[in-house]
């Protein structure tokens, strides 16, 4: 123990220091009763605490005891009990110096011990009362004042401890109880189904207020005057529910009447406690779940445990989640009558989609006589309109009579089974089985039945006349049935029948009924057939201009073949005008030679310089005639490619040695970047040879009076594809910018010896086998050439056809299919 | 096969017992055998950043708790022995004097300091796009991980494929908190049952590693086999005992390069099985520094260990004037419960000469009272793992223990197993059982001959982590496989 003048501060100090401790308020109790049992004369120090709903005084926390094992000491102080209760209830400290001379009223052997002082301080701040401290000694002990003082000013201080730590709990508990409130509020608008939700509900709220036993009962019946259990959770004690179901029934009618929650702790709130703790029950609390002023149900919450009784916090708590209870169940009440509302809706939009279904498959169809089987099979199938039979009539050309076009459906009894079984066969949707099937279907000899647009007392006439839907049940002509002939004595009674109309004119009629079956037509079925015969009024409309524009475009087409076949001889001819120019030069050159190269022989004054000279220059000039014979082989005959693998760089080097003299002749320099490891890549070699050749001449054609020939080569960017590129540019001033389009078509040229062939071919080779060809124009100063080439050849079908149309002179009819 | 260490505690940077021990060695231990284990542990007050050298890991992360979002980063320690060590970090949390509470006692936010530390690294895994096989947690204040696992992070991506190991070293600490704490865990109501995270109305951290970790493991296996009864289940035994397919016990292993009496920088003399003579300057130094007079057909018997009732102290208190009148001297050093240090203070004071209490706890003197002793006694009430007697044993201070535990599986009793016995066991928690198990010991202390074979025996007992490292990471096999699935 300190003592001297620093003592009080030494001990408030430390008193204080614990207090502020960031540790469980028992731990500070502790502590507390700890050093004050060291700092005084005081022998134990304990806490008395004041229980909020009751103001009994509990054993808390004691110097000569474990946390636990004081807190659960059985005792309790009344206030006014002992010297504890007379303190608190005093609310002043009281000093007893020998409690065996002078004893307190009412004395409590389990307060006083075998102490022989003991004093105590109320635990109080300015309005509330926490609890009692007493300090109690073996020995008879003095307090002097200012020790009295400090001891008071150390309650106080723990009191402070106890405000502190019980504000730090009610707002935790009030933060978890609103993230539940939260969670149930989520849960309440994420379903409608009233039953999951109830026991979401009743399972998360009995946690959270820890009830041993919970119920929910809604409102049933017309009067809502039944209560019925929606919910039980908890209730774990065997036997516990089924002891409770009479007094909780009881109760909830009694709330459900009153609309106010009921809590009863004890015999002072309700003299259902008698009943309610026979059955163990420490606590019940039953709230209504009020909606407008109404009660939808009442949820009920037990507890058996003596130390969890339900406050007047926690019905506010659930009163909040009961009014969103209630919201969801309105809501969800609500929700049946809409569903039952949507129901009727789906039934309508059922038809209406079919409808649409019909219409779809009826534009899809643009020939006369499947659209019509199509608009009989709608007519007919379950999938459809559902009609039993139904009858297309079409009105004759001359307009005098309705003629019987087709007809759907079981004639008599025995063919009904034979359809349906038919129908089964058939799968997919409502446009229907192949021809095939539905020529079965139709109706033998319809053609046979023949309405006159004239005959009094037929529907189907009438409907047609009065451009109109009728229905009947009593068949036509009313109940004179004896007049009846024809068509009109043949069906059944009751049946319907729809006008077809087209820009005004009725142009035919549907008839159809239910015949061998028990389903009645109704106003419905009317609607939907009016709708249906508008759609298939209009389809066939349709399918009609169909008809007739394909008439006219078989014409137009009969004519263009005519003039195609004339432009192809036309440009055959050019053709060969260009031909015969460019065979004349070369031709003449050899005769020329060759004539002097006898003449010089018969003279006898050959010499072998000259003879090699001369030759070669015929060589020279063959070679240009082979090529000339070569391209327009091209498009003469069939060249089937044959792909080899081929490394571009080599083939690159062996056209240039072709062209090795025209270089120098024309003092061309060659700028060659032919790219190592070059990836081999698999064309026709020949017609490669070709590509090269027409670019690389026509580079040196354009650069006559000398240049540069860029030649390149480059494995392709992965953007590219997986292959080669090849560039190929010349010095050669460019193509001019107005015709620079035209290059790749057949027959155009700005040379003036060449076929105009070149660059179509090129064009066509490369996209034969997959590949690409860009040009880069640069008017005044060049061309440049880029071509891509796949690693393996692909058809293409553009090209394929493309090169049919240039080798066919140009009509559009596919030709034979070209494998590469 | 990447595994993540969570713990609250590991050698060298927090420690407050032998849960950091096993932490701080298991990753290296891991290592050599070729496993990367990672280990996660907060970062607290007491972590010396500029000592240790940290360096950020990943940007903050949003962490909910509760109804809000508290915001965490995850600090990485610079360097690390072939494992990297990551600290989650949230200074209003974690930047406090002690790991768990005052002297006082517990932090009264616990349960949101640890739940935040597993919520933490569940986000900062996610968000980092890391991937785990298994994630190894430890005690309590890891044990939210398992059931996030298998909850709010089923369908995330970023877990498929992994899987939780939960070890229990101490099931003496069970994070038990109000129901109130629940909303903050983020686990639904659903799981506030007895059957989940529920514990007589209150929540149960434990217990949702217990019961959503893809295995449990122990620190020995008897201690496996013990939490499954009501003696040493704490409340548990029933989970436990419907999860005991998934329980393995795996002894923890000693580190030798710091328990090693040929080696040892504390003590006076090395010295090994080869030739005992060091121990005996050993003894010298230990009764020197506790004041008692050296004699040397006196055995002197050690005593280190936190003073609370699990490691028997009462047992001590109560055999004190048995031992006080026996030819044996005790030494004590220790720190702990109040009226435990007050006992055996006492008890000191009443037999001068014969019996010495040091309070306090002292790296130093306890490897010299392990030298110097020459008995040990360990008479725990439960003893989940144990160290100190396995220390003993390479020390050459035969150990006395109580049969459970990790005590059972390290010690072997010298009178029922002659050939292979290392110490001495008894079986009752009696002070009567103990004093005799005690006197057994003093009798073969007597035949030297004997004394010599059960002191190098026990000195030859390898208890290193390498087999606990491969026991593990059997273990994670089985985890990954599970999680795999």
């Amino acid at each position: 123990m300190k003592t001297g003048s620093e003592r009080p501060a030494y001990v408030l100090s430390r008193v204080i220091e614990i207090c502020n401790s960031n540790v469980q308020i028992e731990n500070r109790l502790k502590h507390i009763c700890d050093f004050l049992c060291k700092e005084t004369f005081a022998d134990c120090v304990c806490v008395y605490g004041r229980e909020q709903r009751t103001g009994l005084l509990h054993p808390w926390v004691s110097s000569c005891m474990q946390i636990q094992e004081c807190s659960q000491m059985p005792f309790r102080l009344r206030p006014g009990e002992s010297i504890a209760g007379k303190s608190a209830q005093k609310r002043a400290p009281l000093f007893f110096q020998d409690v065996r001379k002078i004893p307190p009223s009412l004395p409590d052997p389990r307060e006083l011990r075998d102490f022989t002082s003991i004093l105590s301080i109320p635990v109080m701040d300015d309005v509330y009362l926490y609890g009692v401290m007493n300090l109690s000694s073996s020995a008879p002990a003095k307090y002097s004042e200012d020790e009295a003082a400090l001891m008071r000013t150390v309650a106080v201080e723990v009191a402070g401890a106890i405000r502190n730590s019980r504000l730090y709990h009610d707002a935790r508990k009030r933060v978890s109880e609103l993230v539940t409130l939260n969670e149930i509020g989520r849960a309440i608008t994420s379903t409608f189904h009233v039953r999951d939700l109830l026991g979401y509900v009743a399972k998360t709220t009995s946690r959270l207020l820890q009830a041993d036993g919970c119920t929910i009962r809604l409102a049933e019946g017309a009067s809502k005057g039944h209560l019925k259990v929606m919910v039980d959770e908890g209730y774990l004690r065997a036997g516990i529910r089924k002891e409770l179901r009479d007094q909780g029934k009881r109760l909830a009618e009694h709330i459900a009447r009153d609309l106010k929650p009921v809590l009863i702790n004890g015999p002072e709130d309700s003299p259902a406690w008698a009943s309610l703790s026979k059955d163990g029950v420490a606590s019940f609390l039953g709230l209504p779940i009020l909606s407008k002023g109404k009660a939808l149900g009442v949820i009920s919450y037990y507890s058996y445990s003596p130390t969890l009784v339900f406050d007047m916090e926690v019905v506010n708590l659930m009163q909040t989640v009961c009014s969103q209870l209630a919201n969801m169940i309105e809501n969800a009440t609500m929700y049946r009558e809409a569903q039952q509302l949507a129901q009727e809706n789906q039934d309508k939009v059922q038809r209406l989609s079919t409808l649409y279904d019909v219409a779809q498959a009826l534009m899809a169809t643009v020939k006369t006589e499947p659209l019509l089987q199509a608009m009989l099979y709608a007519l007919t199938s379950p999938k459809g309109l559902n009609f039993s039979r139904a009858i297309l009539f079409l009105l004759s050309e001359d307009g005098t009579s309705l003629d019987g076009r087709m007809g759907m459906g079981p004639r008599n009894r025995g063919e009904v089974r034979r359809l349906a079984k038919l129908a089964a066969s058939v799968s997919g949707g409502i446009e229907g089985p192949g021809e095939a099937v539905i020529g079965k279907m139709l109706w033998p000899d319809i053609e046979l039945i023949r309405i006159p647009v004239t005959t009094g007392g037929c529907l189907v006439a009438q409907a047609v006349n009065e451009q109109r839907a009728i229905r009947t049940e009593t068949g036509c002509g009313g109940a004179d049935s004896d007049r009846l002939e024809g068509f009109c004595a043949m069906h059944a009674s009751a049946y319907a029948t729809v006008p077809l109309i087209v820009k005004g004119q009725a142009r035919g009629a549907i008839y159809v009924d239910n015949q061998f079956r028990e389903r009645e037509i109704t106003d419905e079925d009317i609607q939907v057939l009016t709708m249906f015969a508008s759609e298939a009024s209009l389809a066939m409309e349709n399918a009609s201009l169909y008809e007739r524009l394909e008439k006219a475009l078989q014409s137009v087409r009969a004519t263009q073949d005519k003039l195609l076949q004339s432009e192809k001889l036309a440009a055959l001819g050019e053709m060969a005008a260009k031909i015969a120019h460019e065979i004349k030069n070369p031709l003449t050159v050899i005769g020329g030679f060759a004539a002097r190269i006898v003449s010089k022989g018969k003279s006898g004054e050959v010499d072998t310089g000259m003879a090699v000279r001369y030759s070669r220059i015929i060589q020279k000039e063959v070679q240009r005639l082979e090529r000339i014979l070569q391209e327009t082989l091209y498009f003469s005959r069939e060249v089937a490619p044959s792909v080899r693998s081929v490394d571009v760089n080599t083939e690159i080097r062996e056209v240039l040695l072709m062209f090795r003299d025209e270089l120098e002749e024309s003092r061309i320099t060659i700028v060659g970047d032919f790219a190592e490891e070059l990836p081999i890549i698999s064309v026709d070699p020949d017609q490669l040879h070709q590509v090269m050749w027409n670019l690389i001449s026509n580079a040196v054609q354009t650069m006559g009076q000398g240049g540069m020939l860029t030649l390149a080569t480059r494995a392709s960017f992965p953007e590219e594809g997986d292959g080669i590129v090849l560039l190929i540019g010349d010095t050669g001033g460019g193509i001019p910018h107005d015709v620079v389009h035209n290059i790749f078509n057949p027959f155009f040229t700005t040379k003036s010896k060449g076929t105009g062939l070149g660059l179509p071919i090129v064009h066509a080779i490369i996209e034969r086998h997959g590949g690409t060809i860009h040009l880069d124009n640069r008017e005044g100063v060049g061309v440049t050439f880029t071509i891509y080439l796949p690693r393996f050849p692909k058809e293409t079908g553009a090209s394929g056809r493309l090169l049919d149309q240039i080798r066919k002179g140009g009509t559009n009819e596919t030709g034979t299919k070209i494998n590469p | 096969m990447k595994v993540l260490i969570v713990s609250s505690e590991a050698v060298p940077f927090a420690k407050t017992g032998g849960l950091a021990d096993v932490c701080g060695a298991l990753p290296g231990a891991l290592r050599r055998i070729g496993i990367e284990a990672d280990i996660a542990l907060p970062f607290y007050g007491s972590i010396d950043p500029a000592r240790f050298g940290t360096m950020h890991a990943g940007s903050s992360i949003p962490v909910p708790l509760g109804h809000r979002e508290e915001a965490g980063s995850v600090d990485e320690i610079v360097g690390g022995d072939g494992f990297r060590t990551f600290l989650v970090r949230n200074d209003r949390l974690f930047h406090r004097e002690f790991l768990y509470g005052t002297k006082d006692g517990d932090y009264v936010d616990n349960c949101e300091r640890f739940t935040f530390f597993c919520r933490a690294l569940m986000e900062w895994i996610r968000r980092t796009g890391r991937h785990y096989d298994v994630i190894h947690c430890n005690d309590w204040q890891s044990a939210l991980i398992p059931a996030y696992l298998k909850t709010l992070y089923s369908h995330d991506p970023a877990f498929h494929g992994t899987g939780s190991l939960f070890t229990i070293h101490n099931l003496g600490y069970q994070g038990i908190f109000w129901n109130h704490d629940l909303p903050l865990t983020g686990l639904g109501w659903d799981l506030f049952t007895p059957q989940g995270v529920e514990f007589y109305g209150k929540l149960n951290v434990l217990k949702a590693g217990l019961v959503f970790a893809d295995l449990l493991s122990t620190v020995s296996p008897t201690y496996a086999r013990e939490v499954q009864t009501g003696e040493y289940g704490y409340g548990l035994e029933g989970v436990l005992h419907e999860r005991r397919e998934a329980l393995v016990g795996i002894l923890n292993g000693v580190d030798y390069d710091e328990w090693n009496p040929a080696t040892d920088r504390f003590i006076a003399a090395p010295y090994s099985a080869d030739d005992l003579s060091g121990k005996l300057a050993c003894r010298a130094e230990l009764l020197r520094e506790f004041g008692l007079h050296d004699s040397p057909d006196e055995p002197v018997a050690g005593f280190i260990g936190r003073l609370s009732e699990q490691k028997g102290v009462d047992l001590i208190e109560r055999a004190g004037e048995w031992i006080a009148g026996s030819p044996m001297r005790l030494v004590v050093l220790g720190l702990g419960e109040r009226r435990y240090e007050d006992a055996l203070t006492e008890l000191a004071g009443r037999f001068p000469g014969r019996i010495s209490v040091r309070l306090g706890y002292d790296n130093r003197l306890a490897h010299m009272i392990e030298a110097g002793s020459d008995l040990y006694l360990m008479p725990s009430r439960y003893e989940p793992c144990g160290l100190n007697q396995i220390y003993s044993l390479r020390y050459g201070a035969i150990p006395v223990v109580r049969k459970t535990g990790g005590l059972a599986d390290t010690v072997v009793d010298a009178d029922a197993f002659p050939s292979d016995g290392t110490g001495f066991v008894f079986s009752g928690y009696d002070s009567g059982e103990f004093t005799g198990a005690v006197a057994r010991a003093l009798e073969a202390f007597r035949d030297t001959a004997r004394r010599d074979s059960i002191i190098r025996r026990g000195m030859t007992r390898d208890f290193s982590w390498d087999a606990s490292a491969r026991a593990y990471a059997a273990l994670y096999g089985r985890v990954a496989a599970m999680a795999a699935r």
